[in-house]
């Protein structure tokens, strides 16, 4: 972001409000990317800055979190007025575009395309929770906040998707199925 | 996928950095800064603070119950850990049970290396709230449940004496179904599926608890066995989806 204030005293919570964007509208994006198309994203990410500048006191030390449950309910918003929800392949797709091309020295396109299938694969919660500690970086109780559920609820929902991720990484041609109980003979 | 890299591994390095750069240009970022920091003066739109879980119920065991969290009731008591005071303060409000009277009666097999335990906690006038849920191995390890997934519940001032399978509650999510049924005089169940495969029914309070995937297909059916070994009865479990 180039000059925008030459004019007159810096404004103190224009300064601030610019360094949040600076800092964390990217990791928005990224959030935003993998619930709706990049048009859609865009103005997620622009409504969610919009309410942070406007309740900036509001905003904690550490706004992440507190950006992404904004984030998340103004993509409700859009959801509600019109979006149509994905389907399996519509999530795949969302995600090989926004997950990092990774090198192949580094992850091989192979390694890439399955866990990311695997990825599509679990439910839309299961997903959610492993995309908000393994990308956004939050920790279980920031994530939960985000997730609109209680820590303990998260807690299971991502040992459970951590779970079916690894166990995709066992065998990647069977689905993925609760082990059922066997009765005794 | 080869071996030598964790599938968990593998989806931290995928982690967006370049793709969102790609995706939103630093020119249209700056030129979405600018229109944000004029719109500032404009009505602001609805938004959202809270969310619910919600909790879905049929037949006879319907409490209704909303869970919002963090009560605070009998949190001083110090030994029950947080998330289980807060996700079940209501009930003591409502029903006037004693969270510290909290007790794990039976545990099974759960989905995903989870466990499927059944908690019950009673009050002074004999109320007894009955809780199933799915927790960690490590939470089931604990003398309460720590880190668990709730599935529903109710409270009654004594054990069903309903025949078995006259009755049937069901909670449900994309994962699961946990049903109830009273028990009767059965004194063992057990739930199948029509591909052959069966789930655990653990007895508690007068009725059979248990669960079976979403995911799976046809209808469940759960049989109920006397002491002697013969049927007592078969009932269809209701699919909420």
């Amino acid at each position: 972001m180039s000059e925008n204030h030459a004019a007159g005293p810096p404004d103190p919570e224009a300064s601030r409000f610019t360094a949040l964007w600076e800092q964390y509208s990217p990791r928005v994006m990224g959030y935003a990317l993998r619930h709706v198309d990049p048009d859609s994203a865009q103005e997620v990410v622009s409504e969610t800055f919009l309410v942070a500048w406007r309740r900036l006191r509001e905003v904690p030390g550490e706004p992440l979190p507190w950006l992404l449950v904004v984030a998340r309910n103004t993509i409700s918003n859009h959801r509600r007025s019109g979006y149509r929800r994905a389907v399996l392949q519509g999530e795949l797709e969302r995600l090989q575009r926004v997950a990092e091309p990774a090198p192949a020295a580094e992850v091989p396109a192979v390694e890439r395309e399955a866990v990311l299938a695997a990825l599509a694969a679990l439910t839309q919660a299961e997903r959610e929770a492993l995309l908000l500690v393994a990308w956004d970086g939050l920790t279980a109780a920031q994530a939960a906040r985000v997730a609109g559920c209680s820590t303990s609820a998260f807690s299971v929902r991502l040992f459970r998707a951590r779970r079916r991720l690894q166990a995709a990484d066992a065998t990647t041609t069977h689905p993925v199925r609760p082990t059922p109980w066997e009765s005794p003979a | 996928m080869s071996a030598h890299r964790n599938s968990l591994d593998t989806l931290s390095a995928l982690r967006p950095r370049t793709s969102v750069t790609a995706a939103w240009p630093p020119a249209v970022r700056d030129a979405a800064l600018e229109r944000v920091l004029l719109d500032r003066g404009t009505p602001a739109a609805p938004v959202r603070s809270r969310f619910r879980l919600r909790r879905l119920a049929v037949g006879g065991l319907a409490t209704g119950a909303v869970l919002t969290g963090g009560l605070g009731v009998a949190a001083g008591a110090g030994v029950l850990p947080q998330d289980f005071v807060d996700t079940f303060a209501f009930w003591a409000e409502d029903s006037g049970v004693d969270l510290s009277t909290a007790e794990r009666n039976a545990t099974a097999p759960g989905p995903d290396g989870l466990l499927f335990s059944v908690v019950t906690m009673s009050g002074p006038d004999g109320t007894v709230c009955v809780a199933p849920l799915f927790e960690t191995p490590e939470s089931a390890s604990g003398p309460v449940p720590s880190v668990f997934e709730d599935g529903g519940g109710s409270c009654g001032p004594e054990p069903s004496t309903e025949a078995f399978g006259s009755n049937a509650a069901v909670n449900a999510d994309d994962e699961a179904h946990i049903y109830w049924v009273p028990a009767g005089r059965a004194v063992r169940a057990e739930l199948t599926l029509p591909d052959g495969s069966g789930y655990p029914a653990v007895l508690v309070h007068g009725g059979f608890h248990g669960w079976f995937p979403t995911a799976s297909e046809g209808d469940p059916v759960l049989t109920g066995y006397a002491a002697d070994g013969s049927v007592v009865g078969q009932v269809g479990i209701p699919r909420l989806r």
